[in-house]
């Protein structure tokens, strides 16, 4: 049996390693910086975390349902979804996370897109 | 066994503090229930806490016994707080204006009550449970508390305060994690504050100094003038005294006399830009709201760790105007 995705990136270490990346790149992207701007920026870390975690397949208790009603009311467009797939891919590109896993972590990540869209 | 909210309740086998809550009916908040997301932070207010509980948390949460209820298998009894701080009995032992509209407040300390230099009580008044946040300027090795009181013309507390010598108050708290770690006595400590934000940060300063601190200390303070430097001379007289202390203090309007230490101008995010150690550096930033919203973040985008930036999620200074608003 091969090893889940979350165990060959790495695991918990990886999310730790990749998370202040990630909302770093997130918080300067003027295209969608507004998003991650809030004064509880602890909270917001931890957020990034939880979202890093279920992308590389880890532990999480996210279902489509919260996931949905999460962001129903932030009104995110496709372009805006976009910007945080090449946020993530950065992040693991930096990490030196083989391109094959990459993709992996993305399609994890796309399989809520419609949940996160509201579409 | 764990106590909560008066009730006692006892764990299953390999059952956590938050499967335990829920099945006894308790409302907890949770979310990831895997040690993530921290949604499900609380505190023990006694009992060992278990390592694995722990983990990402900062450090000044994991001294004051927070821990994830979704993590935590106990391994002896613990008491949980249920959100709502202490609340202790205190009086106003005295008031002195420290010019420019900031009046020190001294409280008698209720006993057995402990805190952290840097930490913060909400003040309530008795009459009408009119109830605001404070920090306290004062070390927990003397005997009374001392609080900043910036005295505003609609401030119902503030005013209610500079003349309260005598009166009952009610202290909840002590409360935050704006506190000196000495973990690291070789750290650089960047203390950054504007108007009565100067209190918290003057506890963590000579906590640090009181212990021995070995690693370099930039203590900035901002007003409109010269006069809301409220502690000007006794910080001039620690940077004497104490090598490794550098002090900033910057006003809106240049003073008559223009000593070294001072800065015409206003405190913002150059500052950050300009120091070099800020990525190891604990950073701690007090008053204005806007303008430390502004610096925490510009901070954490230049690689400082938010488990190193410590500054209070309460508002002291009503909305930024002039010389002190972020740029």
């Amino acid at each position: 049996m091969t090893a889940s995705l979350y165990e060959r990136i790495g695991g918990e270490a990886a999310v730790n390693a990749a998370v202040d990346l990630f909302y770093r790149k997130v918080l300067a992207d003027d295209r969608i910086s507004h998003y991650f701007d809030t004064v509880d920026m602890d909270g917001q870390r931890a957020k990034q975390k939880a979202f890093l975690t279920f992308a590389f397949g880890g532990p999480n208790a996210y279902s489509g349902k919260d996931m949905r009603a999460a962001h129903a009311k932030m009104k995110l467009s496709e372009s805006d979804f976009t910007a945080v797939m090449e946020n993530l891919g950065a992040t693991l590109k930096e990490l030196n996370v083989p391109d094959e896993l990459i993709g992996e972590a993305a399609g994890i990540a796309m399989s809520v897109k419609s949940d996160v869209l509201n579409t | 066994m764990i106590r909560f909210r008066g009730r006692s309740l006892d764990l299953r086998d390999g059952e956590t503090v938050l499967e335990c809550l829920e099945r006894s009916g308790e409302q907890v908040p949770s979310s990831c229930r895997s040690g993530v997301c921290q949604t499900c932070l609380m505190q023990a207010t006694s009992g060992d806490v278990p390592p694995e509980s722990q983990k990402g948390l900062k450090p000044t949460l994991v001294n004051q016994g927070y821990l994830l209820a979704c993590a935590c298998r106990p391994t002896s009894d613990l008491e949980l707080a249920d959100g709502t701080p202490n609340e202790v009995t205190s009086r106003v032992l005295g008031t002195r204006a420290l010019g420019a509209n900031v009046v020190q407040v001294q409280l008698e300390r209720p006993t057995g009550f402990s805190y952290d230099a840097g930490q913060f009580v909400q003040v309530v008044r008795p009459a009408d449970g009119l109830t605001r946040p404070f920090s306290l300027a004062s070390l927990p090795s003397e005997a009374g508390l001392e609080l900043h009181v910036a005295v505003r013309p609609d401030g119902n507390m503030s005013r209610w305060l500079a003349g309260a010598q005598g009166e009952p108050v009610r202290l909840r708290g002590p409360l935050g994690e704006c506190s000196y770690r000495a973990a690291d006595l070789a750290a650089s400590l960047l203390l950054i504050g504007t108007g009565t934000g100067l209190a918290p940060l003057l506890g963590v300063l000579k906590q640090a100094l009181a212990q021995g601190h070995q690693g370099p200390i930039a203590l900035h303070h901002g007003a409109e003038s010269f006069e809301g430097l409220y502690r000007w001379r006794e910080l001039c007289e620690l940077a004497e005294r104490h090598a490794n202390l550098e002090l900033f203090g910057w006003v809106g309007v240049a003073p008559p006399a223009l000593e070294p230490r001072l800065r015409v101008g206003r405190i913002d995010r150059q500052l950050l830009q300009n120091y070099a150690p800020i990525q190891h550096a604990e950073i701690y930033l007090c008053g204005n709201p806007a303008l430390v919203a502004n610096l925490k973040k510009y901070a954490y985008l230049q690689g400082a760790s938010l488990d190193r930036i410590h500054s209070d999620p309460f508002v002291t200074a009503p909305a930024p105007t002039g010389v002190l608003a972020s740029a």
